[in-house]
């Protein structure tokens, strides 16, 4: 079975260019336009990766990936945090809290994204989920 | 070396018109002993300091700050004179009234005949306006930047998808539909920020001209919006009057509904419906109403969103609102939000509500943004 991709985006373009993306490579995608849904549709099936961007409408990407790194069920799915604030760009200064959070998700990745990048970030996410599964 | 009477000329200079050359020149001045105590001061000192009593004998930092200590010698540039013998300047931030003031600071040595330091003389130039025009449009630029980067990515974005993946001829067409409709978004913003920047300088001017409202305006802005409305599944209702003639600048008067519909699209949820309005009954004003479905904005932000920069989070410049604001000021109108409510595609006001005994949990909020036209507005 293909593993499943669920990307959380408010922006309707990037959700549409990210699934061409990904969908190319056969992978099962699903889409949430914020926090909530997003929450939402993990609970309804657990993804295999997650593609999350920082900003969205109510609880934003920091928040998402907080609740997701306390519940035990979903503390292992492989995040990336795709975003256009990046600190490079003096967008934004995290707290410490978003810091400590941001600090555990599994990769970055800029927006616009390079499609190669996104899809070897991908596989070695999910490769590196599978080897851990199997060791057990 | 210097001939006798040129320096016998300087004193007289300095005795005679220096003083009233600083008073002359609108130039806050004051002069300081080695102990910060105020010696002397002129009026423009004593205006920017807001200080109607003597001020002679007081301790400068005491005056600007009530302080009760001397400023850090970082900072005051009286501070680094006294130390160095030498003029220096700085900036002072004060502020009076709650208001804060911008001042550029130039303080120079007063030697007594025998060569010892004993007065520092603070010429003050209060720049507080250059200051703030300074930093709004540092602050504009960063917000340009930042709001422009979006849809930039995002077209990147799709041209890289376009280019890169082998797509179906039905989902290359989406694509580019998509990459024109966000560049037209960007577009909007520009216009926006060149709108916001000709009113800053005070160089905006409208043309106002008789016109079918309804094909000169309104068909305009709902054929823009068509493609990225049916994206989002927004919905509108239009009661404009096909026939409505008014005087007014109908390029700006668009760009006040695009910046509308904009606002409820971005505010209105999901599934947003847009309904278009107008009011004949004023006899001194249009009335018009853009009333959207979405929770209601509270009667705290009511007036602030109509300020520069305060934005929700989603797609927008943030601008537009205020820029809407002072294009309808053009026009000799006002514009406003109140609460609104629909029932299906029927939009109700608070008091129709009320008479229609219409239960609040059997309507939809929403938020009704009304803006007027003056009907004095004489043709170019």
């Amino acid at each position: 079975m293909q593993p499943s991709i669920l990307i959380i985006d408010d922006d309707q373009d990037i959700l549409e260019a990210l699934r061409i993306i990904l969908e190319g490579e056969s992978y099962k995608v699903r889409v949430a336009l914020d926090g909530q849904q997003g929450l939402k549709a993990i609970e309804e099936e657990k993804p295999d990766l997650i593609i999350l961007d920082l900003l969205l409408p109510g609880k934003d990407g920091v928040s998402v990936c907080g609740s997701l790194k306390t519940r035990p069920e979903y503390r292992n799915i492989p995040v990336i945090v795709l975003t256009a604030l990046t600190k490079k760009m003096g967008d934004k200064i995290f707290t410490q809290r978003e810091e400590k959070v941001l600090r555990e998700v599994d990769g970055y990745l800029d927006k616009p994204v390079n499609p190669q990048e996104l899809l070897i970030k991908v596989r070695e996410l999910l490769e590196r989920e599978k080897d851990e599964k199997t060791r057990g | 070396m210097r001939r006798p009477e040129v320096s016998k000329l300087e004193e007289m200079l300095g005795e005679q018109f220096g003083v009233e050359i600083l008073n002359s020149m609108g130039l806050a001045t004051v002069v300081l002993d080695r102990e910060f105590n105020i010696t002397w001061a002129n009026n423009e000192y004593k205006k920017l300091q807001r200080e109607p009593g003597e001020i002679i004998g007081k301790k400068c930092y005491e005056v600007s700050f009530n302080s009760k200590v001397p400023c850090s010698e970082k900072v005051c540039a009286v501070r680094r004179t006294l130390k160095t013998n030498c003029s220096s300047k700085g900036l002072k931030i004060i502020k009076k009234d709650g208001e804060e003031k911008f001042l550029d600071v130039f303080s120079f040595p007063l030697f007594s005949p025998q060569g010892k330091l004993e007065y520092v003389v603070e010429v003050i130039q209060d720049n507080t306006q250059l200051y703030k025009l300074v930093e709004l449009s540092d602050r504009l630029t960063a917000y340009a930047s930042h709001e422009l980067k979006t849809p930039l990515a995002t077209i990147h974005q799709l041209a890289t998808v376009l280019r890169g993946i082998d797509l179906p001829k039905e989902k290359r067409n989406d694509l580019y539909d998509r990459i024109i409709s966000r560049s037209q978004h960007g577009l909007k913003t520009v216009e926006n920020f060149l709108i916001y920047s000709k009113i800053k300088a005070g160089e905006l001017e409208i043309t106002p001209i008789k016109i079918n409202f309804y094909s000169q305006v309104i068909k305009e802005v709902l054929d823009f919006h068509t493609d990225y409305a049916l994206e989002k599944g927004v919905e509108f209702e239009c009661e404009i009057p096909q026939d409505l003639e008014v005087i007014c600048d109908p390029d700006y008067i668009q760009v006040v509904y695009n910046n509308l519909i904009t606002n409820a699209i971005k505010h209105g949820g999901e599934k947003v419906f847009i309904y278009l309005g107008y009011s004949e009954k004023n006899h001194d004003y249009h009335v018009f109403n853009v009333a959207n479905t979405g929770k209601f904005i509270s009667e705290e932000d009511r007036e602030k969103i109509f300020q520069r920069y305060v934005s929700g989070r989603e797609r927008g410049s943030g601008i537009g609102l205020d820029v809407s604001r002072e294009l309808v000021k053009k026009h000799g109108g006002k514009i406003w939000v109140e609460p609104c409510y629909f029932l299906g595609k029927r939009c109700f006001w608070q008091e129709e509500k009320v008479k229609l005994k219409i239960k609040e949990n059997e309507l939809t909020q929403g938020n009704n943004f009304v803006f007027t036209i003056s009907k004095k507005l004489k043709a170019k």
